[in-house]
């Protein structure tokens, strides 16, 4: 990296090389039988220079050809881009605990999956999926403004299914560590009995109910938070949310922050894939908008200071602005209270087609795979061919009950939200 | 690069093995509004190894050729410890070692074309849009990808293939008080750069349709009857019914395999279903799929038949059913899965305006966003639609969301238009992105649909 930073400053201003190695090992059962074992082991380097206030970027996988990376870069400044703005400069970041040692590779995933089985199978007839990933992994950013900033971190992934009958729709639950982990019993048990509660198909009606978004579900909703809070949507001043920093947004049962630092879990980062130190960011504290994120160029173009939240989905990417670190705050309500102050609705367990409507004006409108159907508080049973829809900016203002433990899902961590009067559509 | 591969393909020791390697070369250029926010064109590389030792089958992807040892060391543990840890042990179809080199006719090659130029290209298109008075911004990309792939394996197959993808994508943002819609465009493919010339027309229709919709109504959930469009009809086509044809999604659940069965009338007498990559002038056209079997057109669904299926040759042997080239990874990062290439439904006789007549009373649902599948149920996302009475079109309608299930929903399709289109841009997220993935379809008359709604 150092020969290669040396080559690109001989020809230009300004320097930020990124580079990343990771493994990962995976096991995978199906149906309750062992069917995958699988290894990645890859490595990138990113390069990003800057001359005469453009800039240019290429990457490779495979750094051979250190002047063929710098001829890309440089050519790619011919095309006009505006530079992010100064480099980071150096600084003293915060040291976190991102490692652990390996379990042991795929034969030791390979042990914990088979246990997670075991204990399901014996207790459900649904097919059993469940999935373990230990991903080791190396960064290191290098800019010509002498930052140098390096972590390794490791992550235990393992996710645990049970599904209905005819469908790959089920109940779920997934758990993310820096290190081995086993399955919460806590979590097994809740598959389980949610999913012998809800086996049985129940016929439920059309209209506006409470509806309980469990983990995954809820992070459908968040992903339109995401849109709103990035200084990008506040530039082009498309987002619902500019220019309400102070206002009350969301329901006061609410507090939504980015947490890089905060390394009791996975993932925690001191620095972002640009070489910023990163730092908390509030974005809803009790419902009011606190905050935006921004990368380097968004911070320069809104006139604020860097969030440290420029980020790479890989090598091949020029680092943007996402939230790594999502957390919504957990409340006070345990699962089983919050389907009592329910009494009648329905429960979305996994949302069908997130990606879908129009996210930027908080609009959703998800299938769910399933939707539990629950009556005087307790579950009776699954519908199908049903649907939930509205809008962020109403339906987050009606929060009944927010749950007392987070969960991983999709990146982000969050708990389970109780909403009244949410619009339900079902056959029939 | 052969004799290389060859060599390396010397490390392991196992029953089978074969080895991609693969040479890319991509450029991609970026605006949000009139800011230019990336251009870059890069070149990379990566392997991945394939073992079957004992049963036992494992894969393993690495980017150094001097970590070719270790990786090939990996795919063998894990081979052994699938093979002695309860997996069911895997066969491999047979399929002849092919030795073959193929290159894509290209109306237009874009490598020889200069960055500036693609540029210059993507500048116009954007600012048809941003010229909009109530267009408030937009993303625009151009991308384009070279990928030469090699392949090799201890039976004897000995293959490279070009495959060239380009496309220009993004979406239009129109706002009006609070108010924000958006309207996605794209157009591309893999045959040249032609392909995204002269789309001026279509571009100035997108952006129109993205402000008109800031005066539509959100549509009112409930169940209706719908005449999808053909982007809508490929959508759905892909996500409800072509994910059951691959037969690694169904292998390990019983009751959807059970009910998958080839014979079985699952849809009605005007469904007909076909997936073929070798179709010219299409997105996914590829010759051979990353096991080095050559792709064939596959007739899926026959007059609401069950009549084929997709597979790779773990699977072939598996469900006793030919092999059919439909192993493909996104690229040199991952190890072959089973992918739809080409799926739209068959075309039949009627107009647009006939099915609309046969409709009366409905929605006319447009231009997908998006969709996603879980077992037998699906969604799948409309960018706009517009209420139908006594067969016309009337007022405009946002946020549509359809849900159902798949069995019912290919059984109410009650008639199936002329007009087949097939996608230009594709992207199904099955584990790993499949860019090349195409879809489409005729416009179809389906007798119930619930849309999710305020």
């Amino acid at each position: 990296m150092e020969r290669l930073l040396e080559i690109a400053k001989k020809q230009t201003d300004a320097v930020t090389v990124y580079n990343a190695r990771y493994t990962v090992d995976t096991v995978r059962f199906e149906n309750g039988r062992l069917k995958a074992a699988d290894s990645h082991l890859n490595s990138g380097t990113a390069l990003t220079v800057v001359k005469d206030g453009k800039q240019g970027f290429a990457y490779t996988r495979n750094l051979i050809d250190r002047e063929g990376l710098v001829r890309d870069a440089v050519a790619a400044l011919a095309g006009g881009v505006e530079a992010s703005g100064p480099l980071p400069e150096q600084v003293k970041l915060p040291k976190l605990d991102t490692e652990a040692e390996s379990p042991g590779g795929n034969a030791a995933l390979a042990d914990e999956c088979r246990r997670v089985v075991d204990y399901l199978s014996g207790r459900v007839k649904g097919p059993v999926f469940v999935l373990a990933n230990w991903i080791a992994q190396d960064q290191r950013v290098l800019t010509s403004s002498d930052v140098d900033a390096a972590c390794r971190s490791t992550t235990y992934v393992a996710f645990a299914s049970v599904s209905y009958p005819g469908t790959n729709a089920g109940i779920s639950r997934s758990i993310s560590a820096r290190s081995f982990t086993p399955f919460p019993e806590e979590d097994l048990r809740f598959i389980s009995d949610t999913y012998n509660a809800s086996e049985k198909e129940v016929k439920a009606a059309s209209g506006r109910i409470p509806v309980l978004f469990l983990p995954f579900s809820a992070w459908a909703l968040a992903w339109r938070l995401q849109e709103a809070t990035d200084a990008r949507n506040v530039y082009e001043k498309v987002s619902p949310v500019v220019g309400r920093i102070g206002e009350r947004i969301l329901s006061e049962k609410l507090t939504i922050a980015d947490k890089p630092l905060d390394d009791s879990l996975p993932g925690a980062r001191a620095f972002d894939d640009e070489g910023t130190p990163c730092r908390d960011l509030m974005l809803f504290e009790r419902g009011v908008l606190k905050g935006f994120y921004n990368d380097r160029f968004y911070a320069r173009k809104t006139g604020t200071e860097p969030t440290g939240h420029g980020y790479r989905g890989d090598v091949t990417s020029r680092p943007v602005a996402s939230l790594e670190h999502l957390t919504i705050s957990q409340g006070e309500h345990s699962f089983a209270d919050m389907l009592k102050l329910m009494g009648r609705g329905v429960v979305a367990v996994i949302p069908l087609g997130a990606h879908s409507g129009n996210r930027l004006n908080g609009d959703y409108s998800i299938g769910l795979a399933p939707g539990l159907w629950v009556e005087d508080g307790a579950i009776v049973g699954m519908v199908k061919d049903s649907m939930v829809a509205g809008n962020v900016y109403e339906d987050l203002r009606n929060v009944i009950a927010v749950e007392d433990r987070i969960h991983d899902s999709q990146g982000i961590r969050c708990p389970s939200l109780l909403l009244d009067n949410v619009s339900f559509t079902t056959r029939g | 690069m052969f004799d290389r591969l060859q060599k390396m393909l010397g490390l392991v020791r196992a029953d089978y093995a074969d080895l991609r390697y693969e040479l890319a070369r991509e450029t991609s250029i970026d605006f949000s509004g009139r800011e230019l926010t990336g251009l870059s064109a890069s070149s990379t590389d990566g392997y991945v190894w394939r073992v079957l030792v004992n049963g036992g089958w494992s894969q393993v992807s690495f980017t150094k050729p001097e970590d070719a040892e270790r990786a090939a060391r990996s795919a063998v543990e894990n081979a052994g410890l699938l093979a002695r840890g309860g997996a069911k042990p895997v066969r491999l179809a047979p399929a002849p070692p092919a030795k073959d080199e193929v290159h894509p006719k290209l109306a237009e090659d874009p490598r020889p074309v200069p960055a500036e130029a693609k540029l210059e290209l993507l500048r116009r298109y954007n600012d048809i849009a941003l010229d909009h008075a109530k267009v408030a911004t937009t993303q625009a990309a151009y991308w384009d990808l070279t990928r030469d792939k090699y392949f090799v394996s201890t039976e004897g197959a000995r293959l490279c293939e070009e495959l060239v993808t380009v496309r220009i994508s993004g979406e239009i943002v129109a706002k009006e008080g609070n108010l924000t819609q958006r309207v996605r465009f794209g157009f591309g493919g893999s045959d040249g750069m032609a392909r995204l010339r002269g789309r001026e027309a279509e571009m100035a229709e997108r952006a129109r349709i993205c402000v008109d919709l800031l005066k539509a109504e959100p549509v009112k959930g409930g169940e209706y009857r719908v005449v999808l469009d053909q982007s809508m009809a490929g959508v759905f086509t892909h996500e409800a019914f072509g994910h059951f044809s691959e037969a690694d999604i169904i292998e390990d659940n019983p009751t959807i395999r059970a009910k998958m069965r080839i014979g079985e009338k699952l849809g009605s007498d005007v469904l007909s279903i076909t997936d073929d990559p070798t179709r010219p002038g299409q997105l996914g056209l590829y010759r051979y799929d990353d096991e080095g079997v050559a792709a064939r057109p596959v007739a899926l669904m026959k007059d609401g038949v069950l009549t084929g299926r997709l597979h790779s040759r773990r699977t072939a042997t598996e469900f006793g059913e030919p092999i059919t080239g439909h192993c493909v990874a996104e690229d040199y990062r991952y190890a072959p899965i089973i992918r739809m290439g080409c799926i739209f439904i068959e075309p039949r006789d009627k107009t647009k305006e006939e099915l609309l007549g046969l409709l009366g009373n409905g929605l006319y649902v447009c231009n997908h966003m998006g969709g996603a599948t879980s077992g037998e149920n699906f969604s799948f996302g409309a960018q706009f639609g517009f209420e139908v009475k006594n067969g016309r079109p009337g007022r405009m309608l946002r946020d549509i969301n359809t849900s159902g299930n798949l069995y019912a929903t290919m059984k109410s399709i009650s008639a199936v238009g002329s007009d087949l289109t097939l996608r230009e841009v594709g992207g199904c997220g099955k584990g790993q992105m499949n860019w090349r993935s195409c879809n489409g379809g005729p416009h179809v008359l389906v007798d119930s649909l619930v849309v999710g709604g305020r």
